[in-house]
């Protein structure tokens, strides 16, 4: 039946190939205006299930709040040129605007607008940023730092402020200290009490530098009241604890899947951060962020795709000359390919009706796997021209020849595609169904419209006089030798493939599984290498987890239990800037206290020669305190409190290493009526300013939502005011599996609605685990019973199917043999290699039963030519992607290389010695 | 545990072996508990930790146990900066002061410490000095038996009774069968009972003083994906230790 259908068009494809080619034509007009509906789905989000509760939950946050997504600029130099550098370019970056970029346009499509007189009028420009973030917003906190401290250290810090001279004042600190952090080993417990360490002893380090530059003369109002400021209220910049580096935080006011603005908003801050640049010699600074990473993958994805899909274009191209030494073979399948590309596109449109980051790249992967039909049809042709046969015979005979082994390669190619329409995750549901389509497509206008243009090219040299030249066939005669060899000892070549599959099972047992999904990203990218830097230096990921409360006792209970994770390294939350009711309650009485004790507290007292030994003996005992705590933090591990200890009290390995302190005591023996006179001085500057910024600090006054900054409260709110944000971020790198895993699994215990990016590639990976198992398994059942109908034989189709096995084992075995891991990307290639690696078997077993028995040699050498052009070809195509500096890409190309090359090799080395031995059995 | 249950999951000792088949849950825990619970221990170790910068730090320190671990000091021998400082646990751990040799100041640590981590490690000092908790904190159940680390062991479940305030909801112990040496010890959270938070495992067991000892005791933590290194360099089992030892002014002084 089939085969009177194949020739029966082949007759009719030889008589009118004007008519078939006009009618193929206009539906691919058809489908091409269909097509230009086709949208474009980039978020993340939509890869996954459309039930999934924390995709859904995702993509609610990025409706409501576009801080779900950031650009980070990091700064770095000296601490004085990054600040300054940080304060000009932050208030520029808040101005962008879409009408800051000009979108590169494509030239042929700018000169046609000018001509037709349609140029496009330029949208209004849009603000591209919401906030910058780099600094705390000191004028709130200024108003009521001391209701935003716990009551504990409330207690414990009230004694600092009955007197403000130098003694008592660092009497009151030593005392502090022994309360807060010698005897309380839970204030270095975590990573945010460990940092408010930190920041405190950059405040104390700052004031006693201050102590020496009096000392030396040099105090001033201004440089006590900065100095007041550190101690109080701490740095208020988004800096490294070594202040060479400092961090900008952009909220964009797009979210993160609107690509042409992830584009725009990154070009524009790195050309303004090009710019600074040249003013601050000493200060070198970079982007990164889910914003410009976005950017990066785009921009470097889509280079990728026209270096690769051009380079594969000539490749396949020159094959074709070479093996057909022809140049009309080449254009005919590329025209061919291009009618099954856009009938794809249109039928996509018309039933999916959107493409997504895995989809879009689906005419690349068609080129690979629909030109195979094209090289089966025209190898036969003119193998048949060559042999001196009519045109209309070579068509008929080609399509009967191998339009049967087209048609179920095809099919199962299609169907391997197709049975991953049965996962439950959208991309890889959608990535099957638009593949699934295209093979389809790419198979039904090989047999119905290639013999058309075979015909219609002859018609057309004839009718410009031309005379047909007899094609000069290249035999590949070898692979007929080795067919004949293969299967006259098929024992030996049976045991070799056996031997070879044991190594290659192996060296797969040994293959490893890339997790870290940082290492698809191009090689030396800025954006990613400044990704881990701030991870080295602010023990903080930019990438982050989302949560949202309804209420502040919600965002209290998920901040409080987020923020003693271990694997969190800071929560970004509004409810730092509202403790609760009760909490606040208890912060009164002390805060009232503070205030008392200020107003009670004298002005500044003269320090005379006779004070100075209370003040070295406060200073050895803030020595002793800052050497324990140093000594706790180097046997607990917390590096950072360690050295700033050190910083500040010496190296306790390096009896000449004083620190600040060292210097201070220095100063205060060198000359003890300047250490007088000058430490006066700096009372005489400090005490007033400290006692007035201590006093609005101790404002008893509850602090309600209302009298939050609209700047603060915007960045917490969605729009409708009704739900607050809560961002938080890991310590260590989440492309890292297995810190991604323990982060993942923490986050979980803190709230079920938790999501973000993080958790949802953790998800992803879990489903596509799933998707995976059932995919692979209905594939194989539905592959089976194809070839089962198709060749009315089990046998046959077991037989068809074993090359493909044992082609998978041995890629896997390959790539382990070659360094290969698998990876997110290059998995996506599994199903690929089914469909692809089907198809040669099948066509070899076709080709055998049209030829009959003993005529192995034959088979190999004529269709086995045909699959070593068509694998050839395809292994071109994604050998290209090997050239693509997005490594992902790259790992997918290899394992497809590999992949097509090891079911060829299996095929031409199994079935030739399984048919030979069921000849000589027979026999 | 104390640190001499650790060193000794440890402690193994001459046990019966006879009608070992037929021990019920609770008993092969008391064999195993009565092993790691020396009257008194001294021993020199090492342990190795890994810093927040990612840096590994070793440490040595000199380790002495009184009371079946209800008591324990530990005096650092290396490296040089924390050479004489020590650190005092009492009532299981209840009670913990730290000694600095250069400030020779003591200070009392907060009760709540306990559940925190022990000088960086991946042990809690409750891991360190829980005496005979696995009795009287946990209820045990056999679950069977299974091959862990090459050998056969009981496989035992021991879930924190309620009034208990241990910090972990409950334990799951692998316990030799031929010599009652605890060599794996799964920990879990205390308000997520399916939250794996770490694995103690125990090996090279060698005999000291004619008892059989893991020397080496790895803590796994989970959340962290940390892990903590204990060595035993020496041991001396059954050692007189005076009571004076134990205390603020025995903290100050070195032995």
């Amino acid at each position: 039946m089939r085969e009177r259908l194949l020739i029966a068009w082949g007759r009719i494809a030889s008589r009118y190939p004007g008519r078939v080619i006009i009618g193929a034509v206009a539906l691919t007009i058809l489908a091409g205006v269909m097509a230009g509906k086709l949208e474009i789905k980039t978020s993340f989000a939509d890869s996954l299930p459309a039930n999934d509760p924390m995709a859904l939950e995702f993509q609610r946050i990025l409706d409501e709040y576009t801080s779900s997504s950031n650009s980070m600029v990091v700064i770095k130099g000296p601490e004085a040129d990054i600040k300054a550098f940080a304060e000009e370019l932050a208030p520029r970056i808040e101005r962008i605007d879409t009408g800051m970029w000009q979108k590169p346009k494509n030239p042929l499509v700018a000169w046609l607008r000018h001509k037709l007189g349609r140029e496009q009028e330029a949208p209004p420009p849009e603000l591209l940023v919401k906030r910058v973030d780099y600094k705390l917003d000191m004028d709130f906190i200024r108003r009521h730092a001391l209701m935003l401290v716990k009551a504990r250290d409330l207690a414990n810090m009230q004694g600092m402020y009955k007197d403000l001279n130098l003694v008592p004042l660092l009497t009151a600190i030593n005392d502090n200290f022994e309360r807060t952090y010698v005897y309380d080993e839970e204030s270095l417990s975590n990573k945010s009490k460990e940092n408010e360490a930190v920041v405190f002893l950059d405040g104390l380090g700052q004031w006693l530098d201050g102590m020496t530059a009096a000392i030396g003369g040099q105090s001033s109002k201004a440089d006590a009241r900065r100095r007041v400021e550190r101690l109080l209220l701490g740095q208020p910049y988004l800096i490294s604890h070594d202040k060479q580096m400092l961090l900008l935080i952009v909220e964009p006011s797009f979210s993160v899947v609107d690509v042409n603005k992830c584009i725009a908003s990154t070009e524009i801050i790195q050309s303004m951060i090009d710019e600074a640049e040249g003013r601050y010699p000493g200060v070198t600074a970079g982007l990164t962020g889910t914003v410009p990473l976005g950017r990066d993958e785009m921009v470097y994805v889509t280079a990728d795709m026209k270096l690769t899909s051009s380079v594969g274009i000539i490749l396949v191209f020159a094959l074709f000359a070479l093996s057909f030494r022809m140049w009309a073979a080449p254009l005919l399948a590329a025209l061919n390919l291009v009618l099954g590309i856009v009938l794809t596109s249109g039928l996509i449109a018309l039933t999916l009706g959107y493409l997504d980051l895995g989809t879009s790249m689906f005419a690349v992967i068609l080129l690979g796997l629909g030109i195979d039909f094209s090289v089966h049809i025209i190898a036969l042709y003119n193998e048949f021209r060559g042999q001196g046969a009519k045109i209309e015979v070579a068509v008929t005979e080609s399509l009967r020849r191998a339009g049967a082994g087209v048609i179920t390669g095809g099919l199962t190619t299609a169907c391997a595609f197709l049975t991953l329409m049965v996962s439950s995750t959208r991309s890889i549901r959608g990535m099957g169904a638009v593949m699934g389509m295209g093979v389809l497509c790419c198979m039904l206008v090989s047999i119905m419209v290639l013999p058309a243009f075979l015909v219609w090219r002859e018609k057309l040299l004839a009718r410009r006089g031309k005379k047909y030249q007899r094609p000069s066939i290249v035999e590949f005669a070898f692979l007929g030798r080795l067919g004949g060899e293969i299967s006259g000892r098929p024992a030996l070549y049976l045991l070799l493939a056996v031997g070879l599959t044991a190594f290659f099972i192996y060296q797969a047992s040994h293959s490893e599984f890339d997790y870290n999904y940082l290492n698809m990203e191009p090689k030396g990218l800025e954006s990613v290498a400044l990704q881990h830097e701030i991870i080295k230096v602010f023990d903080l990921s930019p990438d982050f987890a989302m949560v949202t409360a309804r209420d502040l006792a919600e965002a209290r209970r998920i901040t409080e239990a987020a923020k003693d994770l271990p694997t969190v390294s800071m929560v970004n939350s509004l409810t730092y800037y509202i403790p609760s009711p009760q909490e606040q309650a208890r912060r009164r009485p002390y805060i009232k206290q503070i205030a008392e004790y200020l107003s009670a507290s004298g002005g500044a007292r003269a320090l005379r020669q006779a004070d100075l030994p209370a003040l070295a003996e406060q200073l050895r005992r803030l020595e002793d305190n800052l050497y324990e705590m140093g000594q706790m933090a180097f046997t607990g591990g917390q590096d950072k409190v360690d050295a700033k200890c050190q910083e500040i009290a010496g190296d306790p390995e390096d009896d000449a290493s004083g620190g600040k302190l060292g210097l201070l005591n220095d100063a205060l023996v060198r000359d003890r009526g300047a250490s007088a006179r000058g430490l006066s001085v700096f009372q005489e500057h400090y005490l007033p300013v400290m006692r007035q910024t201590v006093a609005r600090m101790a404002n008893p006054v509850a602090i309600e939502l209302a009298d939050l900054p609209e700047r603060i409260k915007r960045q917490f709110f969605n729009d409708r005011a009704d739900q607050m944000l809560i961002t938080i971020y890991p310590k260590g790198n989440v492309w890292d599996v297995e810190f991604l895993k323990r982060f993942s699994a923490q986050l979980k215990r803190v709230d079920e609605k938790i999501t973000g990016l993080p958790p949802m590639f953790l998800n992803y990976m879990d489903y596509l685990k799933e998707d995976g198992r059932k995919a692979t398994g209905l594939t194989i059942i539905v592959v089976f019973l194809l070839l089962w109908f198709d060749f009315r034989s089990v046998r046959f189709a077991l037989m068809a199917m074993l090359p493909l096995v044992v082609g998978a084992i041995w890629m896997v075995g390959i790539m382990e043999s070659v360094g290969m891991m698998f990876t997110f990307v290059n998995v996506m290639g599994l199903p690929m290699i089914v469909g692809i690696g089907i198809d040669d078997g099948v066509h070899l077993l076709h080709r055998y039963r049209i030829e009959g028995k003993g005529k192995i040699r034959t088979v190999v050498a004529s269709t086995g030519r045909a699959i070593m052009l068509t694998s050839v070809t395809t292994m071109a195509c994604f050998g290209a992607l090997l050239l693509a500096k997005y490594r992902g890409l790259a790992s997918l190309g290899g394992l497809l290389t590999i992949g097509v090359g090891a079911c060829f090799l299996s095929t031409v080395l199994i079935l030739p010695a399984l048919l030979g031995l069921w000849e000589k059995r027979k026999n | 545990m104390s640190r001499q249950s650790i060193v000794a999951g440890v402690l193994a000792g001459v046990v019966s072996l006879a009608g070992a088949g037929e021990l019920s849950g609770p008993e092969i825990i008391k064999k195993m508990n009565e092993l790691m619970n020396q009257d008194s221990a001294e021993a020199k170790m090492k342990m190795t930790i890994q810093t927040s910068g990612g840096q590994l730090r070793t440490f040595l320190y000199h380790t002495y146990s009184k009371d079946r671990g209800a008591k324990n000091l530990m005096r650092y021998l290396k490296p040089s900066r924390v050479k004489g400082d020590a650190i005092l646990m009492l009532n299981n751990a209840d009670d913990i002061w730290a000694y600095f040799r250069r400030t020779n100041r003591v200070r009392k640590l907060a009760s709540h410490a306990k559940k925190r981590k022990l000088e960086g490690s991946d042990f809690s000092y409750e891991d360190m000095g829980s005496g005979d908790a696995f009795i009287e904190d946990y209820e045990s159940v056999l679950l069977g038996e299974e091959k862990m680390q090459g050998e056969r062991c009981y496989k035992l479940e021991l879930t924190k009774k309620p009034e208990s305030d241990r910090s972990y909801s409950h334990l799951v112990v692998w316990v030799a069968k031929s010599n009652f040496v605890a060599l794996v010890i799964d920990y879990y959270d205390e308000d997520d009972p399916e939250y794996h938070l770490k694995r103690l495992v125990c090996s090279e067991v060698k005999e000291i003083d004619g008892v059989p000892t893991a020397t080496k005791i790895v803590m796994h933590n989970k959340e962290d994906n940390t892990q903590t290194l204990m060595e035993i360099v020496e041991m001396k089992l059954g050692v007189e230790l005076p009571d004076n030892m134990f205390t603020e002014r025995g903290l100050k002084s070195a032995r």
